[in-house]
């Protein structure tokens, strides 16, 4: 597993892994900074080339654990009742927050580091965590660019105390101060009865030529944490200090012994770690995250930085909804196939059935005879319709009949005689002869009162001087037929 | 490259969106285009079923009523001449004649013509005044001319002539049997001189195609 210790002047590369009684470290790299991380994770060319070197050693597998160092972390002990897990999340986060005077976008988590008596009551003992959502994320964006995907994120002081804790260090009956000296710092932590309670940080230049003034100053700091630790209340008195790696010639520890009139011990690395390389205290933080100890609540920031980006990420918000909407999708797709397909096979049903019956032969002959019938009596009728036609104007002709004739004697004086009848189209010509002529005028008085044709019409009338009659020429125009 | 649990999710989506496209297109399209089509068919297949179910019992129907027309059609067609032919006219109109006691003196038949046959009516013109216009308006008469019946179709028209001679009292008995004869046979134009006892009679006769009832 790979592992980052994030420190403010160094960054510590560790891969290691975890057996069954210790921990196997395989190959490890440690960065300096000297402007501090944050500077030089905003620095473009300091950026680019502490990408490559990271990216480099953890090559082979991007999965990493991140160790946030003491400086980078608030930390604070808080004692709490024994309660439910669920409401000791928000009384963390409460306790903290008003303790501290914090504002919202800090992200806190927890450890359960032991527990106290109080008044005879048993009460939780937690090592409390708070980073700035902003200050993390910049963080884990520079180890995105890198191309690692962080898992889990722990703290410092966490990552000592499971160390402790694991190896069973520390005498639950005894105060003790681990202390941990580095080029530019001295760091010590308090375990009150075995439980860790809180932390100083001294800044010291350690000047290695110089290892009398070196030794004052390691002095000169556990000194005051004693001091300080016992004027807190803390402790009424101090039982043991053990160093992580000792960077003093061996009989330093005899000078401290004396000096301090403690037990001094230095922590032996040996039983728990395994270094392929040579041994290095330093790693004791970044290898101590492989622990997993069992009931315990733990810190991890990582969840809660995960959790709070996913409750902003839209892509998280409809990741719920997936399963609904395929199971949705997936009923109506197939309840809508499912109709489909009843409808096609009882429309290929239906189809069949009526074909069926229309291509019996009994069907099909009647049908193509009353067709045919049908078609051949359509053509007659049209021939009809002509024939009537043709009948009806036929019938409309007016015709000359021995009615008309009669007609015209009926009301003709004796003394009119007709020479001759000519019938043409719709009408007759009559030429009459008479001795009066009184009598020619009279008789086309009688035939338009008699009302037996359509026009009386008579234009002249002369005397023939030979026979002494006047002759004239009556026209008859008939009546159409009804 | 490592999927991030973001990819991941994204990649979960599309795959489903995707899925359901395919499905969409390359299955429920396919079906729901066959299905259309095959109601479309079905739809023609019930309305012919439903045609069929109600003109089947009609069949008897049907053949009575081509029987029927094609009786009263060929009934029609018996009163038109065939195609004229003058030795037919004659042998239809001579028995006439001898029954009134008529000597033929003249026979003629004129150039069979296709005409459309049409009533005359008088065209005598309307002489038409500004008074006699605001009365005809006033008592709301028509001051057209009457139009003539004409017919839609047309036909085989072949003029006859006769002159015979023929006492008066059996010229009018004639002129009246043959004014009640077929319609296709008319006597369009006749005069009668009293002093020659001479009538001259013109008959149009008409004739057609004769349908034959037996095809």
């Amino acid at each position: 597993m790979n592992i980052i210790e994030l420190r403010d002047h160094a960054m510590i590369l560790v891969k290691a892994k975890k057996n069954k009684s210790f921990i196997d470290v395989q190959e490890s790299k440690i960065i300096e900074f000297e402007d501090g991380f944050k500077n030089s994770f905003v620095s473009p060319e300091i950026s680019t080339k502490l990408s490559q070197e990271i990216r480099q050693f953890f090559s082979h597998d991007r999965d990493c654990l991140l160790c946030l160092g003491i400086t980078n972390v608030i930390y604070r002990d808080i004692i709490t009742p024994k309660t439910n897990e669920k409401y000791l999340k928000s009384l963390v986060k409460h306790e903290l927050t008003n303790a501290l005077n914090l504002t919202s976008d800090y992200l806190i988590d927890y450890a359960n580091v032991g527990e106290m008596l109080t008044e005879n009551v048993k009460q939780n003992k937690l090592l409390v965590a708070a980073i700035q959502t902003n200050n993390l994320n910049e963080i884990l964006q520079f180890f995105i660019r890198c191309g690692l995907n962080i898992k889990k994120i722990d703290v410092t002081n966490n990552a000592l105390v499971n160390f402790v804790r694991q190896n069973k260090l520390l005498n639950l009956t005894e105060n003790s101060i681990i202390v941990d000296i580095s080029n530019k710092q001295i760091r010590q932590f308090l375990f009150e009865n075995g439980q860790f309670s809180y932390h100083r940080v001294t800044r010291a230049n350690l000047n290695v030529e110089d290892e009398t003034n070196n030794y004052r100053l390691v002095l000169d700091a556990i000194e005051k944490m004693i001091q300080f630790s016992v004027a807190q209340g803390r402790i009424k008195k101090l039982d043991t200090i053990l160093f992580i790696g000792f960077p003093f010639l061996n009989n330093y520890l005899e000078l401290f012994k004396n000096d301090l009139n403690l037990k001094i011990e230095q922590i032996d690395l040996s039983k728990s770690i395994h270094f392929k390389q040579e041994e290095n205290a330093q790693l004791i933080y970044a290898v101590s995250l492989l622990y997993k100890l069992e009931k315990k609540k733990n810190i991890d920031l990582m969840v809660l930085y995960n959790s709070l980006n996913k409750k902003n990420d839209w892509v998280e918000k409809i990741n719920p909804l997936f399963t609904p909407t395929l199971a949705i999708m997936t009923y109506i797709i197939l309840t809508t196939l499912i109709i489909l397909v009843i409808k096609t096979i009882n429309t290929n049903k239906s189809i069949e059935e009526i074909n069926a019956y229309l291509s019996q032969d009994q069907v099909m002959s009647k049908m193509f005879e009353i067709t045919e019938s049908t078609a051949r009596t359509n053509k007659m009728n049209e021939i009809l319709v002509e024939v009537d036609s043709i009948q009806l104007v036929l019938s409309q002709i007016p015709r000359l009949n021995q009615e008309i004739i009669l007609k015209m004697y009926a009301v003709k004086p004796e003394e009119i005689s007709i020479q001759s009848i000519s019938y043409a189209g719709n009408s007759i010509e009559i030429a009459i002869e008479s001795t009066n002529s009184s009598l020619i005028y009279q008789y086309i008085i009688a035939l338009k009162d008699a009302s037996f044709f359509k026009e009386v019409e008579y234009n002249t009338y002369a005397r023939s001087e030979k026979e002494l009659l006047f002759k004239s020429s009556v026209t008859l125009t008939l009546k159409e037929v009804d | 490259m490592k999927l991030t649990q973001k990819d991941k999710i994204l990649i979960k989506w599309l795959f489903l969106f995707l899925s359901f496209y395919l499905v969409f297109q390359f299955v429920y399209t396919p079906i729901q285009t066959n299905l259309s089509t095959k109601e479309s068919e079905l739809d023609a297949l019930i309305a012919q079923k439903e045609y069929t179910e109600i003109t089947l019992p009609t069949y008897e129907n049907v053949l009575n009523n081509e029987r029927d027309t094609r009786s009263l059609l060929a009934g029609r067609f018996n009163h038109f001449f065939e195609e004229f032919e003058p030795e037919t006219i004659e042998a239809f109109l001579e028995p006439i004649f001898i029954k009134y006691n008529a000597q033929i003196n003249y026979f003629q038949a004129s150039i069979t013509q296709i005409v459309v046959p049409e009533v005359l009516v008088d065209e005598k013109e309307i002489l038409n005044y500004k008074i006699k216009l605001l009365i005809d308006e006033y008592e709301k008469n028509s001051t057209e001319l009457d139009t003539p019946l004409i017919a839609t179709s047309d036909l085989l028209r072949t003029r006859v002539t006769y002159r015979i001679d023929i006492s008066f009292a059996n010229y009018q008995l004639l002129i009246q049997v043959l004014s009640e004869l077929d319609t296709s046979v008319i006597l369009i134009n006749s005069s009668y001189i009293f002093e020659d006892g001479i009538a001259t009679l013109d008959f149009d006769v008409y004739s057609l195609q004769k349908f034959s009832e037996n095809k």
